[in-house]
């Protein structure tokens, strides 16, 4: 699903001019639209408690308020809450916000929890055509549909990727005519570069785990999707990760630990930053959207120094998405003006910004801002992430039982990857029988 | 006279009627909530199940594990802190100079909230940057260390936290119950000729027992309770190895989201503990009546 | 010297240095804690764990726990806030009602005051999960989710029990002959209360109270269950919402628990005397 069409791309370049002189100015574009025309109306929005929220909405912020009138009052939430607070929102009769970003939306969906877009997108009264919706992205915005109603724009489009330091893959003699380093491209080529690299103190791959393993499921997932599979199951609803091909992955997934750090087994999230950006490790599987942290001079060993290439091949080249998805709330009485601000900031000239922002650094949704110099320039590995972002498979779409499921990958791939088990497939039959019996209790799974 | 029928009864009211309130309200909530089937986010349209909830418990594997770390975790790690701390008391129970400062700084981990504590801890453990490797490494022990990563090993962790948080109470109030023993049997027994090891099982242990089932009630009642440490720490992993039952309440309600069953779980390990503590109590008030009026 | 005087001393000896070793174990993390929130975050990172870095000492995290405002217009300095009142108002409730209750308990002796005892105890030993979900069901369906009068009320019932049991332990010690006396000069019982035992039982009043403090200071379920915005949350849950998705942040956590521990810790120096009577109900006395 590789978007290599040359055609596309020079009909996107010549009209990103028009485009972006025409979303620069909506009010001009369309004449029904009064200044200010949401003046004493308020806004709630809840975010993530993170630097990169708070850091792209104090950018927005000032913008939007000038442009309607509007006042927008943020409410900053740990993550380990957000969830809570917004189910309490949305169930309540009078809900406090009307607008937030998450990324488990699929159970707010269905039950109508949450407010259709659609509508506001077609309406030219509130989305000048040259917004330009085509613009979009399929990918981002397919996982953002349940039952042919589209819910979400993503404020960023997020899949996992694979950093690498350019430096220390030349040094190993990994280069292309030019002298380019050449990042793997297949999970072959990972093994190969870990076998090179192997003989240095510092371990050539970086991946993250931590004790309570949430991380290394959505590798291991992401290792089951390259396979060429959507998710677990076969066309009757049995779990099929205990095949030949599940196996397969699950065991290069613990070969790949013998060119990892020995450190990393107790590691979270945030502690693979800090080793990255300490210097260490060649190779880094993470989310597409942190190159910014990663190149930062101030903070960072690797800045200058890495680049970023595609999730690598097994069959294919898929992995695990996560999009932070917008909500307008179905009881909010400011739905409209929650839509505005969401066209707003899924305008080509804000998706730019946040882009370029290097502690935001939102991947934007819009093809045309792939193809912008500026981009390109500052990231000059932006198609690799138009690549996995197209590449992307969410895992939440449409799968009630997630949470439950997660919770059995982790208990089972756990023990196997720290060698207190050896027998993968006794591991995958375990998670395949105990993911059936889920999918039977939620009905889902008639055998 | 009159008021004493009437009058304890004012000065208990206040106290019962917050407790029947605030506690008593909510445990009859939570038996009928038990019965039904309802979720965090549809709360107004639960369906009444009867003891489904209850009836599906035996073969919730998750739930016996839980129970079983819990109680291997509580009972190990008052174990061991009873019998060091007994160690350190018989050690301590001598005149040293400076014993308040001590004190002090013995009692200070008490101060510390439990999330405090493992956040801290987990620091500590971090194998590139936290302190037990760098010590480790002084001691030329071990290169990296893991353990909270390995069934076997993350149990002993949090158990080892444990010590390390309570038995300075635990040694200061077996201490303070030495001090306070009379010294004429240990006098008596040594005219007689007994050892030091004898007094100590012979008289020592029966005159401190009060104090011993104290500290034992006190220090199980908390350890059964574990939840910050477990949440902060390994949330229940690797695998299952250390989900102790509060933190299985928490992650059935509101990782699974299903509230029905982990009101359920919370019933029966509340049943559990009055159980408990009704037991213990009568033990308890006999021996403490004994120091009492003896 | 004897020979006995001599393993006297070397028991003395190795009790000295069993005790430093002991403390020093016991101390390191909290001293780890303190000299962390002062180092910048490369050298948190980088440097030597346990050494303090007084070239390079910065105050940037407390000045975040202080200062801060995200895009919410919220300080964090907020959740400081929200922990002193609710710890402040616990504190009042919890001693009146609670000594109150204690009196009654350790001065008549009326039917079911065993009972009553044994039902106080109970509520003491409750695990806060085990009734935290039908706890949070009520305190949202009487919308007080995100309140500071959810937690106080809460907060309030679960260790009124445990100041029932440490006043009636000190009150115990307090002979009632004295207030006899004074009700003969005409006081009713609360008035022999108020102007006699109270001043007796400062001590154990003091001692209470800061146990109490404790317990509501470092309290976390019912914080974590009962509120998520920041206008109401407390820092033990600002602790734990440091280990956030992107980044752990050592220095701010280092410095938000060192502004937890100081006072508590302070507290204990002073009242150190009472507290291990007050903690094992009075089955031994210092």
């Amino acid at each position: 699903m590789t978007r290599k069409n040359t055609d596309r791309r020079t009909f996107l370049k010549t009209t990103t001019t028009a485009t972006a002189a025409a979303t620069l100015a909506p009010t001009l574009a369309f004449p029904n639209l009064k200044l200010k025309p949401y003046a004493g109306k308020s806004l709630t929005i809840y975010q993530q408690a993170s630097p990169i929220f708070e850091g792209a909405f104090a950018l927005f912020q000032p913008y939007f308020e000038d442009l309607t009138g509007a006042k927008i009052s943020f409410v900053s939430i740990p993550n380990a809450d957000l969830g809570q607070q917004i189910a309490l929102s949305l169930t309540a009769d009078k809900g406090e916000m009307d607008l937030t970003w998450y990324y488990a939306v699929y159970p707010l969906i269905v039950q109508g929890l949450v407010q259709p877009i659609d509508d506001f997108i077609k309406d030219p009264n509130l989305t000048p055509p040259a917004w330009n919706f085509a613009d979009y992205l399929p990918g981002p915005l397919e996982s953002g549909r349940v039952g042919g109603k589209l819910y979400n724009l993503s404020v960023t489009a997020n899949a996992l990727a694979f950093y690498y330091r350019t430096d220390k893959i030349a040094a190993a003699g990994f280069v292309d005519e030019q002298g380019q380093a050449v990042p793997p491209a297949t999970w072959d080529d990972v093994q190969r570069y870990g076998q090179a690299m192997d003989a240095r103190r510092d371990k050539p791959l970086l991946l993250m785990y931590s004790p309570n393993a949430i991380q290394f499921t959505r590798l291991w997932m992401s290792l089951w999707l390259a396979q060429d599979y959507t998710y677990f199951w076969d066309q009757s609803g049995k779990c099929i990760v205990n095949n030949a091909d599940g196996l397969a992955a699950t065991r290069l997934f613990k070969d790949l630990l013998k060119y990892a750090s020995p450190t990393n087994l107790t590691w979270d999230f945030a502690e693979a930053h800090a080793a990255f950006q300490q210097g260490r490790g060649a190779m880094l599987p993470q989310w597409n959207n942190l190159g910014g942290i990663y190149d930062d001079p101030e903070n960072s060993l690797a800045s200058g120094k890495l680049s970023m290439a595609p999730w690598p091949r097994l069959k294919v080249s898929a992995s695990d998405s996560g999009h932070w998805f917008s909500l307008i709330a179905a009881n909010s009485p400011n739905k409209e003006l929650a839509w505005v601000l969401v066209r707003e900031y899924n305008s080509y000239e804000w998706q730019k910004k946040f882009f370029l922002n290097s502690v935001v650094n939102f991947n934007p949704s819009r093809g045309s801002v792939y193809d912008d110099p500026e981009a390109r320039a500052a990231y000059p590995w932006l198609d690799a992430i138009r690549t996995s972002n197209d590449n992307g498979r969410d895992q939440q779409h449409q799968t009630l039982e997630w949470d439950e499921i997660e919770l059995v990958l982790q208990e089972e791939l756990g023990p196997f990857i720290t060698d207190e088990t050896d027998d993968a497939q006794q591991v995958l039959d375990r998670i395949a029988t105990r993911i059936d019996q889920i999918t039977r209790a939620s009905g889902r799974f008639k055998g | 006279m009159n008021d004493a029928r009437l009058a304890p009864w004012l000065f208990l009211a206040p106290s019962i009627f917050l407790l029947l309130a605030v506690v008593g309200y909510p445990v009859l909530t939570g038996f009928k909530l038990s019965l039904y089937d309802w979720q965090l986010a549809t709360i107004g349209q639960e369906q009444y199940v009867g003891l489904a909830n209850y009836l599906e418990l035996p073969g919730n594997e998750r739930l016996w594990g839980s129970i079983e770390f819990t109680l291997f975790y509580a009972l190990t790690a008052v174990g061991i802190e009873i019998v060091l701390g007994t160690a350190l008391a018989l050690l301590l129970n001598q005149p040293i100079r400076g014993m308040r400062f001590f004190n002090t700084l013995l009692l200070a981990p008490i101060a510390l909230s439990p999330v405090a504590v493992g956040i801290t801890w987990k620091f500590f453990l971090n194998a590139d940057y936290g302190t037990m490797t760098f010590l480790l490494q002084e001691f030329g022990i071990a290169d990296y260390q893991t353990w909270l990563v390995q069934k076997s090993a993350a149990p002993w962790v949090l158990i080892a936290i444990d010590v390390w948080w309570s038995l300075p109470f635990v040694t200061i109030v077996l201490l303070a119950g030495l001090k306070s023993l009379p010294s004429e049997p240990f006098e008596a027994a040594q005219i007689d000729g007994a050892r030091s090891w004898q007094s100590f099982f012979y008289i020592t242990l029966p005159l401190l027992r009060p104090v011993y089932l104290v500290v034992l009630v006190i220090r199980v009642m908390d350890a059964l309770r574990v939840y910050e440490l477990v949440f902060v720490l390994t949330q229940g992993g690797p695998g299952r190895s250390t989900s102790s039952l509060s933190f299985l309440i928490w992650q059935t309600g509101f990782k699974l989201r299903e509230m029905g069953n982990a009101t359920a779980i919370g019933m029966v390990f509340l049943v559990f503990i009055v159980f408990l503590t009704v037991v213990l109590t009568k033990l308890l008030d006999r021996q403490i009546g004994e120091v009492r009026n003896g | 010297m004897t020979a006995v005087q001599i393993k006297k001393k070397l028991a003395l000896l190795l009790a000295y240095v069993v005790i430093a070793v002991f403390c020093v174990l016991e101390m390191l993390p909290l001293y780890w804690v303190v000299i962390t929130s002062f180092k910048p975050n490369l050298e948190i990172f980088g440097g030597h764990p346990l050494l303090p870095a007084f070239a390079k000492a910065t105050l940037d995290h407390y000045a975040y726990v202080f200062k801060e405002t995200g895009t919410s217009g919220v300080a964090v300095a907020s959740y400081l806030k929200n922990s002193l009142i609710v710890t402040t108002c616990t504190i009042v409730i919890t001693m009146v009602v609670g000594t109150l209750a204690a009196y009654g308990l350790a001065r008549f002796r009326m039917r079911g005051r065993s009972l009553l005892a044994v039902l106080f105890l109970i509520v003491r030993m409750v695990p806060a999960m085990a009734v935290g979900i039908p706890v949070y069901h009520m305190v949202r369906s009487l919308e007080l989710l995100n309140t500071h009068f959810a937690l106080i009320l809460v907060y309030s019932a679960f260790l009124t029990p445990f100041v029932i049991w440490m006043m009636r332990g000190f009150l115990l010690d307090i002979p009632a002959e004295l207030e006899d006396s004074a009700r003969i000069d005409g006081c009713n019982r609360l008035q022999a209360f108020w102007h006699v035992t109270v001043p007796m039982a400062a001590p154990g009043l003091m001692a209470t109270a800061i146990f109490t403090f404790l317990g509501a200071w470092n309290e976390y379920i019912f914080a974590s269950l009962l509120t998520s915005t920041p206008d109401a949350q407390t820092t033990t849950v600002l602790i734990a919402g440091q280990v956030s998705f992107d980044q752990v942040y050592w220095g701010r956590i280092a410095a938000i628990a060192t502004v937890l521990i100081v006072p508590a810790v302070i507290f204990i120096r002073f009242m150190q005397r009472y507290l291990i009577q007050g903690l094992t109900m009075g089955a031994v006395k210092e």
